[in-house]
């Protein structure tokens, strides 16, 4: 009967475009927030902690509720800071080589002539304690660490595009409010996976006090101990610090960086685009589901035919899902081609409204097509 | 068989040698040679409806069509001539009585077996053609055979296409052939499977006089040359009497029956019958 429903088809092209366009709109949507999904979901990557073994950050689920009322779970984002004495408990744990404790603060610099230093494509410069350049590393190119606290080492970056040298003056804004520095030293990231953020580093003793986080670290990176694998390393971190604390390996490193705000969006953009896919599957279905009765009660007659032919009403049944068959797989093909020029707009349209981070985009990840699809094959069989 | 109506017209010699007499019948029962019959009803009622809405089709039927026999069905329109046919082949079943196939009784069969029965052993010609739009004529003549599933053979196909003189046009759609070619395939497709019996309602009757005698030809050669059972629905006295048989309808009843009838005997039949 597959065979007299594809001729169907074709025959009655026409008449089965209303549903082919409906099935191919609703794929093309949902394949199109879930590439964005599954942007969103992919692992974020080590971004600055790229020279890390595992990162420490406070849990970010946190208890709400008091006594019997307790219970309810709720997470925050960003996670709150760590006490800088966790820095030297995490650097006890049997299996770590270093312990660094990290800060990433807000930090506007301003060069001599009071211009601002940017960086096309980084959109925030974030201030660091010097010990933090190790986690990426950052490696000084020239000078020297900064000594005391009127003293900065600048991204490369953005001595480049500032034309920023050694012993240069710089105005920085930070939390403690606008500060002159000498610039120190220039330092490039070794292995930067974000190139959306650059960096300016003070002492560590003053970034606390400039950051106004004094005894506070937003988290603590880890390097392991030689021989020790990451895996064993985070093992021994989660046994070691109890459920206080969250334990990333490198490949999520990323979320424990205060100075990646994406962290705290993800949440929010995945629920809309989970929305709006939804909504998406939703209509398509009702609008696959009218159109299709529409074109059976048409053929009404053709059906009756059949059946005097011959056709038992199972062998009908067979012969109108495969028709549905048909058409799903023409409109599902349609609307995976056309999610990708389509989820290019929703991206930019999100990362224009500041739902989503610069740079966002469709990841070429197979699984929303593969979902999407065979929620055409759903949207379009179901309304029998 | 020993259940089957017997002989009431006090001949002995068959219908073939019956002659053209019109023969207006006390009891409903119209009997072919019973030994032969390849379709029979018993009793039949048909009732469409319930209650005060209710309209009697057939009122108490018994009819038999005897192998290689072309009978056709005549009456006033309402007389169940189509419900006759339905019930016949196994299309609609009876309110009550019986239509035995072999040994089952066709009204408790599921309408699985019963559509299966259908495909195999019966065939179909409806007055509006009844061929899939999408389908070439090749495509459905081999239609019945497919939705049996069995690989139609092509020189089958061909064959049937051959016989009803359109071999030129096997890859033709319904759109592209004139009325009396679609009415071919038609009779190409219900011919293919070579059914125990072709049942045809009005299969002439959308059909231009030429068209339709071709179509009648065709009808006449399967039976003739092939054995085929026939059991035609038509309004028309010509067509009529290109049967072996005759049977009239009235209100539901047998109303009689003439043997190698002429036009003019089934013309004045049908006038003394009200239509």
């Amino acid at each position: 009967m597959l065979a007299v429903a594809v001729r169907t088809v074709r025959w009655r092209l026409v008449s089965f475009a209303g549903a082919i366009v409906a099935v191919a709109l609703g794929v093309s949507l949902v394949a199109a927030t879930g590439l964005l999904m599954a942007s969103a979901l992919a692992a974020s990557g080590a971004g600055r902690f790229a020279a890390v073994d595992a990162v420490v950050q406070a849990n970010p689920a946190i208890t709400v509720g008091q006594g019997d009322a307790a219970g309810g779970v709720a997470t925050v984002s960003p996670p709150p800071r760590l006490p800088a004495g966790l820095v030297a408990r995490v650097g006890a744990v049997r299996g770590v080589g270093r312990a660094v404790g990290d800060l990433a603060f807000p930090a506007v610099a301003f060069g001599p002539r009071g211009r601002l230093l940017s960086v096309p494509g980084a959109d925030r410069t974030e201030g660091h304690g010097w010990a933090s350049a190790q986690l990426t590393p950052y490696v000084l190119v020239a000078g020297r660490p900064p000594a005391g606290a009127g003293e900065v080492v600048i991204d490369a970056r953005l001595a480049r595009h500032g034309r920023v040298q050694v012993g240069a003056r710089l105005i920085v804004v930070v939390p403690a409010g606008p500060r002159e520095f000498r610039v120190s030293g220039i330092a490039v990231a070794q292995d930067q996976g974000d190139r959306t953020q650059t960096a300016v580093f003070f002492s560590d003793v003053a970034a606390p006090l400039l950051a106004r986080t004094a005894g506070q670290v937003n988290a603590v990176g880890v390097i392991a101990a030689p021989g020790v694998s990451p895996d064993t390393l985070r093992a021994m971190l989660s046994a070691g610090l109890g459920s206080g604390v969250q334990v990333l390996d490198r490949g999520h490193a990323a979320a424990a960086d205060a100075g990646d705000p994406w962290a705290a969006q993800r949440a929010d953009l995945l629920a809309l685009l989970a929305t709006v896919g939804a909504a998406a599957a939703i209509v398509a279905i009702f609008v696959v589901a009218s159109t299709f009765a529409f074109t059976v009660t048409q053929r009404r007659r053709e059906l009756a035919l059949l059946r005097t032919v011959g056709a038992t009403p199972r062998q009908l049944r067979r012969m109108i899902a495969g028709e549905a068959l048909v058409i799903a797989v023409i409109g599902g093909a349609v609307g995976c081609l056309a999610s990708l020029p389509l989820a290019a707009p929703i991206a930019g349209g999100l990362v224009g409204h500041g739902a989503a981070p610069e740079g966002f985009h469709a990841s070429g990840n197979p699984v929303p097509f593969a979902i999407a699809f065979a929620a055409g094959l759903f949207i379009a069989e179901v309304r029998q | 068989m020993t259940s089957f109506n017997t002989h009431t017209h006090g001949h002995s010699d068959g219908p073939y040698l019956a002659g053209a007499e019109v023969r207006p019948m006390r009891a409903a029962t119209v009997v072919s040679l019973a030994a032969d019959a390849v379709v029979r009803l018993d009793s039949v009622t048909k009732v469409y409806g319930s209650g005060a809405q209710a309209v009697t089709a057939l009122d108490g039927v018994t009819i038999g069509f005897a192998a290689g026999e072309f009978t056709a069905v005549m009456g006033p329109s309402g007389s169940g001539k189509t419900t006759l046919l339905q019930v016949a082949a196994g299309i609609d079943r009876p309110t009550s009585g019986q239509v035995p196939i072999g040994d089952t009784e066709l009204g408790r069969m599921s309408e699985r077996r019963l559509t299966v029965l259908r495909r195999r052993r019966v065939g179909f010609v409806f007055q509006s053609f009844n061929l899939m739009g999408s389908l070439t004529a090749e495509q459905n003549v081999a239609l019945p055979l497919r939705l049996d599933g069995r690989r139609p053979k092509a020189t089958a196909v061909r064959e049937a296409l051959a016989r009803v003189g359109l071999d030129g046009r096997a890859r033709h759609r319904p759109a592209e052939l004139s009325g009396g070619q679609q009415q071919r395939v038609a009779i190409a497709r219900a011919l293919v499977t070579r059914p125990e019996v072709v049942f045809a309602d009005e299969p002439t009757g959308a059909l231009d006089r030429r068209s339709g005698r071709a179509v009648l030809d065709l009808l006449r050669e399967a039976v003739d040359g092939f054995g085929q059972t026939l059991v035609m629905v038509t309004h028309d006295p010509a067509a009529a009497a290109r049967a072996d048989r005759v049977v009239f309808l009235a209100d539901g009843r047998l109303a009689g029956q003439l043997q190698r009838p002429t036009v003019e005997q089934v013309a004045g039949y049908m006038t003394r019958l009200g239509d």
